[in-house]
């Protein structure tokens, strides 16, 4: 059944070939173990986060004035909502747990070297991004916790000398926590740092598609 | 796509379906354990911020305590070590090991100052979050 | 005569690039300022707020003063809250904002030691404001305070220490 509909597509767009070819027959060099699987948990987590983030986004409100009360809606009234928060919330700390031990993989095994140098340097670049949706998100539920933790955060670049100051209110959007933070850090956790992984997400596994995985030791 | 013996074989592999079965078992239980925790520890809420309130203690989760620890470490003088030097040392100095780290062998046991450096790094790591856990 | 079109062709590929590429950088330009400017323009008003009454105020204390005035944050009509430490000197108020210098936490005043203690980092400021151990860079700020007709007054402006 799920064959046939697909091959009334295919007739159309003709990329089962290409697929068999390019995705599915792709070699994997022998005795891969179970480290292996890290990467690909990460971004089955990221799957988690983007499908439950978005059916938070429907009830979510980025004001000072409401973001608590509908988080807190979600959280004891909405039928399933805990469960969505709750997904999100252990698939962030998971996502951490992950990209490290994905890290700490690829290091030990030398995966990093050449010809996969850049395969490295993307990734790093989704650790930053990573750690920049745990920090934006956190403030989200504007709740103690949130307010106090991102109030340390954005003073931290403060000690820059002469550009210091400019830079946390930058992140503030003015001289205070407050309506044009939350909006700000919204924006950047729902749209910015989801089209930066994007972007990098998909440099990072169409080089693993040129150079192939590492091999084992 | 008939390998059917490809355990832990010298035999090359395909990604579909050798490779992504296991991924797929991997990732499932992944997905088990996420819901399990969601069920097992629901969500709560804190009170609502209020940035005229003192009595209460800010900690940061537990990803974010080896640098929040770091910062109680320096003193005035030295604040812009934790506060952005450490951290942007960190990101830059991951970024450009591939191109430091000339050594072709990957083997761990033919590169003992790498291993060595990123086991002193990574122990740091765990020890400050450990040590920030616990004095919070 | 080709070489005539070659001409038309580069002045056509010229003129849409530098055109294209204006427009870019306009557009581009303004997204990236409308999102900078609050950085410079929406700054908390420097302005005196009441406080409570002058006759709640213990004398030679440090007194916990909640501050909650309204104001505008950006597009936002609400409440705007502060902490201060007021302490009452014959005539003189004393005034401090509770804000640590080092990382923005509220600092505490602990009665045992007569010392401002910070719970994020282990800041500690002695009774005059001024760090003395841990990681704060800089005294804890001083408040403008007043009294006017038995109200306790304070100015929110932010002030350098």
């Amino acid at each position: 059944m799920i064959g046939r509909i697909i091959d009334v597509f295919d007739r159309r767009f003709k990329f089962k070939d290409d697929f068999k070819k390019n995705v599915l027959d792709h070699p994997v060099p022998p005795r891969v173990n179970f480290t292996y699987c890290f990467g690909g948990i990460t971004f089955l987590l990221y799957v988690l986060l983007l499908v439950t983030g978005i059916a938070a986004m429907f009830f979510y409100v980025p004001s000072v004035e409401h973001a608590f009360a509908t988080v807190e809606y979600m959280t004891f009234d909405l039928p399933l909502g805990n469960i969505i928060r709750g997904i999100h919330h252990w698939s962030a700390n998971l996502m951490v747990v992950f990209v490290c031990l994905h890290m700490l993989r690829v290091f030990v095994y030398g995966a990093y070297k050449n010809p996969r140098e850049f395969h490295w340097v993307s990734g790093v670049f989704l650790l930053g991004i990573t750690l920049a949706f745990s920090f934006t998100g956190y403030l989200l539920p504007w709740d103690q916790k949130a307010y106090w933790a991102t109030k340390v955060g954005v003073l931290m670049p403060k000690s820059i000398p002469l550009v210091g100051d400019f830079i946390t209110r930058l992140l503030m959007g003015g001289s205070d926590l407050g309506a044009l933070t939350i909006s700000r850090f919204f924006a950047i956790h729902v749209v910015v740092l989801p089209i930066l992984t994007a972007v990098f997400l998909v440099a990072h596994f169409l080089m693993i598609r040129r150079t192939g995985i590492a091999k084992p030791l | 796509m008939g390998n059917k013996d490809n355990k832990m074989t010298d035999k090359q592999m395909v990604f579909y379906p050798d490779f992504l079965f296991r991924e797929a078992i991997a990732a499932l239980i992944v997905v088990i354990v996420v819901i399990a925790m969601a069920l097992l520890m629901p969500m709560k809420m804190g009170d609502p911020a209020d940035p005229s309130d003192s009595s209460f203690k800010p900690v940061p989760e537990w990803y974010l305590m080896a640098p929040f620890y770091l910062l109680k470490l320096f003193p005035p003088s030295l604040e812009i070590m934790p506060t952005v030097i450490i951290p942007l040392l960190t990101f830059i100095f991951l970024l450009i090991m591939p191109f430091v780290d000339k050594n072709p062998e990957v083997h761990p046991k033919k590169r003992k100052l790498a291993m060595l450096l990123m086991g002193v790094g990574t122990l740091l790591v765990i020890l400050f979050t450990v040590i920030g856990v616990l004095t919070a | 005569m080709p070489d005539n079109n070659m001409t038309r062709r580069k002045f056509l590929a010229t003129g849409i690039g530098v055109i294209s590429g204006a427009i870019a950088l306009g557009v581009g330009g303004a997204a990236i300022t409308a999102v900078v400017a609050p950085a410079v323009t929406n700054k908390r008003e420097d302005k005196w707020v009441e406080a409570g009454n002058a006759d709640d105020l213990v004398q030679g204390q440090f007194n916990k003063i909640n501050i909650a005035y309204d104001a505008k944050d950006a597009w936002m009509e609400g409440k705007i809250k502060l902490l201060a430490y007021v302490k009452p000197d014959g005539d003189n108020l004393f005034a401090l904002s509770a804000t640590c210098s080092h990382l923005g936490c509220n600092v505490k005043f602990d009665e045992q030691s007569g010392k401002f203690k910070c719970p994020c980092h282990t800041g500690v400021y002695d009774a005059t404001g001024k760090n003395i151990s841990g990681p704060p860079p800089k005294p804890l700020s001083h408040l403008e305070a007043k009294i006017e007709d038995g109200k306790l007054f304070i100015n929110t402006g932010i002030k350098e220490a």
